[in-house]
């Protein structure tokens, strides 16, 4: 057995296992057990995919948060859930367009389902639609740029040899990432689906789309539009945290910044994956305690829940770029790299949006410490 | 060792503080003289066995957390321990304030000691932190604005500070002070990267166009104000430190802006404490156009100024926390500080700001003159203060308690001394000067 199949085994497992439990007999807490164990267990059969364990680490997490208010019937969830996380471990694992194109279709259309899981809610309804909609031609696109580049090459490993395809792919993998300006879809998607799913949206999907930016090489001809949606999206997303009261909407415009800093991370060869890890451990501590709190008023949260108060301080902070938070240490890595690759107008911009951003999660903060 | 002690005392001390509410203030209060009891030893030990080669009387490296002791940190933590056991006093009940105020402590300890500009970086974040805390947690309600505006200027402050830090690293390859001193930098860069920290330091300080955010947070209460007393002096202290020695260059480029700077913000500072009524603002402005002198002594490039900048450091938190502690309790103290602060001869302010001007007056002598301004308006301002507390408006005076009597005595006594014998506090400075400032302008 190769080491490609057994990393993705114990998810397959896991699905099969939840299919026969909901055919023969339901339980709840074996459903959840079977989720959690197969992605704890296929942690440890990636042992050197950095991405991957990532990968499953959040599965592990998110399956934990689910625990907390089990959604119903949770064995077609898990299986949803697990088949979605196999994509991203197959997404973190390719080696060429096929088994890329496949991870993620994988990964995104158990999405789809997640978001409606509960069909009669009109919001999440909405959600998966615009979700469906727009994922589904960003997949289009990207498709049809991975045919360009085969055309070019005959070839199938990874590799931006020609503009035009290698331009089409990338704006596939911009739309997934919400980097602007293919960000439109995250707000609404991020406010109307289900929390849980939100928390795997902006995680696993997040991971596995920057492991592809991670395992394909630069080419040079790319550089200006990526340089250019790079600055774009840290404005833009920094920008848009200023407007915004809902805390989902926030962490979707605050995720369009980032996930800038994670362009620019990949530009100047300053750590995709350092950057991603700190990104998730942040963005995963804020979206634990929302879940946890289960939409309780996050004004004077401090008086009343200081615990709580205190992951989703920190998740702000770190999200701000404080020092000693783990994002403050992926950014100080990726604004070397960008001052000793020269990218002076990365370097500035990142500074510029950070700044501008302190005023979106100063608010947040702020009204957590309030008294009332 | 010592060192290390020294800013983790304090540190966790304050973690043990929630259990131990009975008895808070004792205890915050003794590790307070604990620390410094070892700093002064830290210092006699370092006087005595380091030879005139050595740089740095002690010295404590693991990685980026490079601490080390010369007479500019000594004479600054001895004074922001004294500020911190003083506004112990004034939350002696309340252990949660006492456990923020500690925190602050470590933090400006830590700023203080640091030696390698990124750990200097990462104290200067943190030790925002359990300000915004305390703000937050003491402020009234509805009343978070100051703290935004303190937050975004402060991160801005920040956020410039680490820009030129990773530019300094990656033109250098290093972080730290001694081998940054002998790398010689180009024109345009230093320029830039200079830019970068004077601005960073100036929102501390904080000088006239970046001093939004400080009068208001000032206002707060008595322990905003003594806290901000600890923050405020890092500006300075980055300019002594930092800007000086690394940037020779850029400092003289860019004195004739900064002189420019300074006697706004004097004026400015002085003409907007005139009209202010709240005490607190007055001298929250008073600080601006005070901070003002002070930058233009930085940059006069003459010794006496520097030594002016230190001494007037130390003898104006002190003298604003004693009107802090003493406002509407005691006549008597409330009209000794202003005096120090207006700069009335005989205490310790006015040594400070004399020497500044004189150094000033022989590099720049019309910016000297307009510096002195400082003076007769902060006489005008100050006694308008007094006469409309205690004579028109007639605030009813609450009785002040033995503690804040004897902490408001023992800084009194410090600025007479200060003032009438400034021989013992400038020799320290002088040997500050000679010590690292001399060494960058070299």
């Amino acid at each position: 057995m190769s080491l490609f199949e057994l990393s993705i085994l114990p998810m397959a497992l896991g699905i099969v296992l939840l299919l026969g439990q909901a055919t023969f007999f339901r339980q709840t807490k074996l459903a959840l057990a079977i989720i959690l164990l197969s992605s704890a267990v296929s942690f440890f059969c990636l042992p050197d995919n950095l991405f991957g364990q990532l990968v499953a680490l959040s599965t592990v997490v998110n399956a934990l948060l689910s625990m907390l208010n089990p959604p119903e019937p949770v064995e077609e969830y898990g299986v949803l859930l697990l088949s979605s996380s196999l994509g991203a471990l197959v997404l973190c694992q390719a080696s060429d367009w096929i088994y890329l194109f496949v991870g993620i279709e994988l990964l995104t259309l158990p999405v789809y389902g997640l978001i409606a899981f509960e069909h009669r809610n009109a919001q999440n309804l909405k959600a998966a639609v615009k979700y469906f909609v727009l994922a589904g031609l960003s997949s289009a696109v990207m498709l049809l740029g991975m045919g360009v580049l085969y055309a070019q090459s005959g070839l199938l490993d990874l590799s931006l040899n020609n503009p035009l395809g290698g331009a089409l792919f990338l704006m596939g993998v911009a739309f997934k990432l919400s980097v602007a300006p293919f960000y439109l879809w995250t707000p609404d998607v991020y406010e109307d689906s289900p929390l849980l799913v939100t928390a795997f949206l902006a995680t696993v999907s997040k991971i596995s789309f920057a492991s592809i930016l991670a395992s394909l090489s630069l080419s040079l001809n790319l550089l200006p539009i990526l340089m250019l949606m790079a600055i774009l999206s840290m404005l833009v997303g920094a920008f848009l945290t200023l407007k915004t009261d809902q805390i989902t909407r926030f962490l979707a415009y605050s995720s369009v910044a980032h996930m800038g800093y994670v362009l620019v991370a990949w530009i100047t060869d300053g750590s995709v994956l350092f950057y991603m890890t700190s990104y998730v451990i942040s963005v995963l501590s804020i979206f634990a305690m929302i879940l946890w709190l289960d939409g309780e008023d996050l004004v004077g949260l401090w008086g009343k829940k200081p615990l709580p108060a205190l992951f989703l301080i920190f998740g702000f902070f770190s999200l701000m770029g404080l020092p000693i938070t783990p994002i403050f240490w992926a950014k100080y890595r990726v604004l070397t790299a960008a001052l000793v690759g020269d990218y002076t107008i990365l370097f500035g911009t990142m500074i510029l949006s950070s700044l501008i951003a302190v005023y979106g999660y100063a608010r947040f903060i702020t009204r957590i410490c309030q008294r009332n | 060792m010592i060192l290390l002690a020294i800013f983790l005392l304090p540190l966790i001390v304050a973690f043990l503080l929630p259990f131990l509410p009975r008895y808070s203030g004792l205890v915050s209060l003794a590790s307070i003289l604990v620390i410094a009891a070892l700093t002064l030893s830290a210092y006699s030990i370092g006087e005595s066995s380091s030879s005139l080669e050595d740089v740095w009387l002690m010295e404590f490296k693991r990685g980026w957390l490079y601490f080390a002791l010369d007479g500019l940190s000594f004479v600054l933590l001895l004074t922001s321990q004294l500020l911190g056991a003083l506004s112990l006093v004034t939350v002696w009940q309340n252990a949660r304030q006492q456990m923020f105020l500690l925190l602050t402590l470590s933090g400006t300890i830590g700023l203080l000691l640091s030696i390698d500009l990124l750990a200097f970086f990462i104290f200067w974040e943190i030790m925002l932190l359990p300000t915004y805390f305390w703000v937050l947690s003491a402020g009234k309600e509805g009343k978070s604005f100051p703290v935004l505006q303190f937050i975004i200027f402060t991160q801005a402050s920040g956020l410039l500070l680490l820009g030129s830090v990773v530019a300094l690293l990656t033109l250098t390859g290093t972080t730290n002070l001694n081998q940054l001193l002998s790398i010689e930098l180009s024109q345009a860069a230093e320029l830039w990267i200079a830019s970068g920290f004077i601005i960073a330091f100036l929102i501390k300080f904080p000088i006239f166009p970046f001093h939004v955010w400080m009068p208001s947070l000032f206002a707060e209460s008595a322990l905003g104000a003594i806290i901000s007393g600890l923050l405020l002096k890092t500006g300075a202290y980055g300019f002594l430190r930092f800007v000086l020695p690394l940037f020779p260059k850029a400092s003289m480029q860019l004195s004739s802006l900064m002189m420019f700077l300074g006697a706004a913000s004097v004026l400015y500072g002085a003409l907007l404490a005139f009209s202010q009524k709240n005490p607190a603002k007055v001298f929250a402005y008073s600080i601006i156009s005070h901070a003002g002198l002070m930058l233009m002594g930085l940059f006069s490039d003459h010794q006496l100024a520097l030594n002016g900048v230190i001494v007037l450091m130390v003898t104006q938190a002190i003298a604003t926390a004693g009107f802090m502690m003493s406002l509407n309790k005691h006549l008597g103290f409330s009209l000794f500080f202003a005096m120090a602060s207006l700069g009335l001869p005989g205490l310790g302010n006015f040594v400070g700001e004399w020497l500044l001007l004189f150094g000033l007056f022989q590099s720049y002598p019309q910016m000297a003159v307009l510096g002195s301004l400082s003076l007769i308006l902060g006489a005008a301002y100050f006694l308008k203060m007094l006469t409309q507390i205690y004579y028109e408006r007639r605030e009813a005076m609450t009785s002040i308690s033995r503690m804040r009597f004897s902490a408001c005595l023992s800084i009194a006594v410090l600025l007479l001394w200060i003032g009438l014998f400034p021989a013992d506090l400038l020799d320290l400075t002088t040997q500050v000067w000679r010590e690292d400032i001399s060494r960058g302008a070299s």
